[in-house]
């Protein structure tokens, strides 16, 4: 049954070529892509190094321009949509989770998770006020002066993940958020993305190339060469089993 | 080992791998070292044209008689001199000045010589003096001879034979030319083709008082010299005085030291500012390369090694950026010369003379400041860097390097500002030139250590304004700046600096013209001024007889008419200028105003009028600590003679003594006067009295009539063309902040590209992107400005009190010159948002995903 026109479906990516560089160098990353991402999934996308993990995140967040294909997010076709409506598009619709963080050093915790709603126009007040609810969410209270070199790197990720998740965006894209922490904090990093998932409906596309951490999706994708070559369902399972499986 | 210490290979690759990153650093030392340059090859050649014509007038003599500060004395003293054993010439000369009635407005200057002694004592033509005058004879029999230099001659067709007119201080006077001069050589070049010789009995008749002389030139038999001299100071009137050659040089060079070193502050305030921004970016290439030297430790590499290394490559850097600015400074030295040596002029009261351009040894200075200006700005980053530990250095990899730290220790800032408040309180006691020059560093070097202060704190409010003014990017703008106090504070310290030298400029030249102005009105009452259409010497006019003053008040319509006349004197080893009026302007308010500071004794002006007393201005009561019923004693041809102070002139801005006329004209021997104030009738129309005073004189002695206020705008013009050498380094200055400001937006965004990327990528539009950092760059204007308004305002303020009478001995009013203030704020913030734009456009066109990728 075809169900790429359903409310449903978030994310409909169809014949996605990407190539990099022209002529003799030119390096093709994704071959011919197709997939959908239902609301309210999470889904791990995983793959060896260079398999074009990140290139699709980074397409799929109109980041960059594909070679061919089409990406259609909540329905809009990025192909039709100039710089400034991509931009708008992320920060509306979209929150970013980065391997390295990618925190302000400049400014305090509470800043760094609140600016992106003062560009989305909301008042002092409901700004202060989201920021906090996104950093109590995350699991981050009493350090909301402090700046971002005073964290830990999980505390730091937690930010990470409260800017993202400060503008309530329906998708959370992660790009590794685990590669810079150690197993014990990936696995509450991890936790804490279910969490969001599953309390708040986020819907969730994240790459990593770890295993353990692909099974905390309901789904994952096997990037490989460019290609999707294969498309698992995850068996669901009790949380706390995680904690005696391989370490992110 | 020593050879890997000579070796620059290693430092070459980084330079020439990393030279865009650079490049800013090299530029910021080739604008320091032509400053520097310019400034000494502009400095050494004025001054060298000066001495050139202090010796050419000099000549060979051992020794020259001559009165205190070029007054006249009888000529029957070098008949004495004659007398004393062991001289063997005693040569008398008359000075003058006179120019060619042509409307050309050349200064001659007129030599009025003994024919038969003359070539004994001065050159002329080295091959010898014969030749020069056609028939000797007729040049001493006719008194209207003269001698002219070729060029001079050429130009207006005349030959030997042909007739010339001359104005001079007693009218306009027809001459003939008996002989021609090569300018190649001797007198001519150092005036370069500006001299007139004539007999002296006919120059005294034109330009002293009858029978009197300038100097004498002694010939000494032998090297008698020390002997002779106290022989003769035993037998001239006391007065008289007896120098050796150099002397005079020495006072040339006293006197013109204020300006140079004026200049030489000026310049090494650029320097100041290029090396801020030359620390800046290397503290920004090294710190880029942190990993790569915490690896480079890792694998054995001692930490002397890495420092040697980072600072061969600034001296490599400082080399470039010295050979760049050596050309510059000399193309900016040889256009500039005519401005400095004008300003010189000004300040010497000498005639402006056409400097040759000279490139020397002391322009290689410039060169040497360029130098250590590299390596002292690499010196604090390089010792950071080599002695992080490699592990640390090693994870610096994407993180601020001590973003949370500034460039100077918190403790240091007390102290500094302590110093600086001891160094103006001790100028206040010592009025001592070369402390006020240290204090007046200590300011800028203050302001530069407050800047990261001020970001810090101000940022506050300012993201505060810029919320309300700029919304979310306006806050985030001010937020990213008062969390990054070190290197804002560079920047801010940078424009502080640089514009803040701006604006005391600025803030100086007008306060020194509104004080000319508002004291002159003042003083100033009666309606017309009378001067001579020439300028003898700076900016007063070339000096009229003063039997003009008679002829005129005897105009209808004329009330009165006062006579001013101004010589430059020297008393306690300062330069006074000893002003005399007619008895008339001490005692008629229809003429000239006189309000005197509290204090003032008894009939103060009546005293004055009657040649009892004097006054003096404020500021010599300032220097020399001098109250009225004090006695100043000075040196005139005709002796040592104390005078009683009667009262402080208030609108006297000059370092002056004033006197009647009467009394000064009998003790120095001068009869010429340079201004003639002329009040006039009550009901009378001054035009319809101007015109009949241009009528009656102007044709005979090449008059000028001005109202009041037009002489008045005549001195400030003449204020403006004293600075105008200084506007080149405004000029410049403002090219440093441009330069300064776009570097440190270049090395900024490269810092922060990744954060930029993440910007991009959690949804900031390119315009969001290309605003936040215009408005970064807006703030650290706007900071920068307001720190240069305190430290500008400061050191004007600072200069105009204490530094200034001590340097020059005017004591100005401090005035302040809103629209220049406010033009030159908004030129400057206009100017960092042009340095910003493009690395603004940079940032909002970076590729996200590369930006995020970058390391």
């Amino acid at each position: 049954m075809d169900n790429t026109g359903s409310p449903d479906i978030l994310i409909k990516v169809s014949g996605l070529t990407k190539v990099y560089g022209s002529g003799k160098t030119a390096s093709t990353v994704l071959r011919g892509v197709d997939m959908l991402v239902e609301r309210g999934e999470f889904v791990s996308l995983m793959g060896p190094s260079g398999s074009g993990k990140t290139t699709l995140l980074s397409l799929i967040a109109g980041l960059d321009v594909p070679h061919s294909g089409k990406i259609s997010l909540d329905g809009e076709d990025l192909e039709r949509l100039r710089d400034h409506q991509l931009a708008d598009m992320r920060l509306r619709k979209v929150g970013f989770v980065f391997q390295t963080f990618n925190l302000i050093p400049a400014l305090t915790v509470e800043e760094n998770v609140s600016w992106p709603l003062e560009f989305l126009g909301c008042s002092r007040r409901d700004t202060c006020r989201r920021a906090v609810d996104a950093l109590a969410r995350v699991g981050v209270t009493g350090c909301e002066r402090r700046h971002p070199a005073e964290l830990s790197g999980g505390e730091q990720q937690r930010v990470a993940i409260a800017r993202a998740i400060a503008t309530d965006p329906q998708l959370l894209l992660a790009d590794e958020p685990t590669g810079n922490l150690d197993s014990h904090t990936g696995r509450l990093i991890l936790d804490l993305l279910r969490d969001l998932n599953g309390r708040y409906g986020v819907t969730v596309l994240m790459v990593t190339h770890n295993a353990f951490a692909a099974a905390y999706g309901h789904r994952t994708l096997e990037l490989r060469d460019g290609r999707i070559v294969h498309d698992v369902r995850t068996p669901a399972r009790e949380p706390a089993s995680f904690d005696r499986g391989a370490e992110p | 080992m020593i050879r890997r210490l000579l070796s620059f290979k290693s430092a070459y690759k980084h330079v020439r791998a990393g030279f865009g990153r650079a490049a800013l650093s090299v530029l910021a030392v080739m604008v320091g070292v032509a400053l520097v340059v310019a400034v000494q090859i502009m400095n050494a050649a004025t001054l060298d044209s000066f001495l050139d014509v202090v010796e050419a007038v000099g000549g060979r003599a051992a020794l020259t008689i001559s009165a205190p500060d070029g007054a006249t004395f009888d000529e029957g003293i070098a008949s004495a001199v004659k007398q004393v054993a062991g001289v063997k010439l005693a040569v008398p000369l008359v000075q003058g000045v006179a120019f060619p009635d042509d409307g050309s407005g050349e200064l001659l200057t007129v030599f009025g010589i003994d024919v038969i002694d003359e070539p004994a004592v001065r050159v002329y033509r080295m091959a010898g003096t014969e030749g020069i005058i056609e028939d000797p004879l007729i040049f001493l029999s006719q008194l209207r001879s003269v001698v002219l230099c070729k060029s001079f001659a050429e130009r207006r067709g005349l030959d030997v034979g042909s007739g010339i007119d001359l104005v001079t201080p007693s009218g306009v006077k027809p001459f003939t030319v008996r002989g021609l001069l090569d300018e190649r050589e001797g007198m001519a070049q150092a005036f370069v083709a500006r001299t007139v010789l004539m007999d002296l009995y006919a120059a005294q008749r034109n330009f002293t008082a009858d029978g009197q002389i300038n100097r004498i030139d002694v010939v000494v038999d032998g090297d008698r010299v020390d002997e002779v001299k106290s022989a003769l100071s035993a037998v001239l009137p006391a007065g008289l005085r007896v120098e050796e050659p150099a002397f005079r040089k020495d006072l040339v060079r006293r006197s013109a030291s204020g300006l140079q070193s004026l200049l030489v502050a000026f310049a090494l305030l650029a320097v100041g500012a290029g090396f801020i921004i030359c620390y800046s970016r290397l503290r920004a290439v090294f710190e880029a390369r942190t990993a790569e030297v915490g690896l480079l430790r890792a694998v054995g590499l001692r930490r002397s090694v890495v420092f040697g290394e980072l600072i061969k490559e600034s001296l490599l850097l400082g080399l470039l950026g010295t050979l760049m600015g050596i050309p510059v400074g000399v193309l900016i030295g040889r256009y500039g010369l005519p401005y400095v040596a004008t300003t010189m002029a000004l300040q010497l009261r000498l005639p402006v003379t056409a400097p040759r351009f000279v490139f020397d040894s002391r322009a290689l200075l410039g060169a040497a400041v360029g130098i250590i200006a590299a390596v002292g700005a690499a010196t604090v980053p390089s010792l950071r860097l080599a002695r992080t530990s490699p592990v640390v250095a090693l994870t610096m990899r994407n993180r601020e390097y001590g973003g949370s730290q500034t460039f100077m220790p918190w403790g240091l800032r007390p102290l500094l500002l302590v110093f600086v408040a001891a160094g103006i309180l001790w100028q206040l006691a010592a009025k001592s030139p070369a402390l006020g020059l240290l204090t007046t560093a200590l300011i800028v070097f203050a302001t530069c250590a407050l800047a990261a202060p001020l970001v810090s704190r101000w940022g506050r409010l300012l993201e505060r304004i810029w919320l309300t003014a700029f919304g979310p990017a306006g806050r985030l703008a001010s937020a990213q700046l008062g969390r990054r106090p070190r290197l804002s504070g560079l920047t801010v310290a940078m424009i502080a600096t640089a514009i803040g030298v701006v604006f005391f400029i600025g803030t100086l030249e007008w306060s020194f013209e509104r004080t000319l102005v508002s004291r002159l009105t003042e003083s100033f009452r009666a309606q017309l001024m009378v001067v001579s259409s020439f300028v003898g010497g700076g900016y007063r006019a070339s000096p009229l007889e003063d039997a003009i003053i008679t002829e005129i008040a005897r105009v209808p319509g004329v009330l009165a008419a006062s006579g001013e006349q101004a010589h430059d004197i020297t008393y306690h080893e300062d330069s006074v200028v000893l002003q005399s009026n007619d008895p008339n302007c001490f005692a008629d308010v229809r003429v000239c105003n006189w309000p005197l500071d509290r204090g003032a004794l008894n009939d103060a002006l009546g005293r004055v009028a009657r040649g009892e007393a004097v006054l003096i201005s404020r500021s010599v009561a300032y220097k020399h600590r001098l109250r009225p019923g004090d006695v100043v004693e000075l040196t005139a041809p005709t002796g040592t003679h104390q005078f009683q102070i009667a009262g402080v002139a208030a609108s006297e801005p000059e370092n002056a003594i004033e006197m009647s006329r009467d009394l000064y004209r009998r003790l120095w021997n001068d009869p010429y006067v340079w201004l003639i104030h002329v009040a006039i009738i009550d009901g009378a129309d001054p035009s319809v009295v101007g015109r009949n005073l241009t009528r009656g004189f102007g044709e005979r002695y090449r008059l000028q009539v001005r109202t009041s206020a037009q002489l008045i705008d005549f001195f400030s013009s003449q204020v403006r063309a004293a600075f105008s050498s200084l506007y080149i380094t405004e000029a410049i200055t403002l090219l440093l902040v441009l330069i300064g400001i776009g570097d440190t937006f270049a090395s900024t965004v490269l810092e922060r590209t990744r954060e930029i990327g993440m910007m991009r990528a959690v949804g900031l539009r390119r315009l969001n992107v290309f605003f936040l950092i215009m408005l970064e760059g807006l703030a650290l204007a706007c900071l920068g400005v307001v720190l240069a308004f305190v430290c500008g305002l400061g050191l004007a303020s600072f200069w105009a009190r204490l530094q200034f009478p001590a340097l020059i001995g005017w004591q100005i009013d401090l005035h302040m010159p809103a629209a220049f203030l406010a033009a030159t704020g908004a030129l400057t913030i206009l100017l960092s948002v042009s340095g910003v734009f493009a690395p603004s456009l940079r940032a909002a066109h970076l590729r996200v995903m590369e930006a995020l990728r970058y390391e």
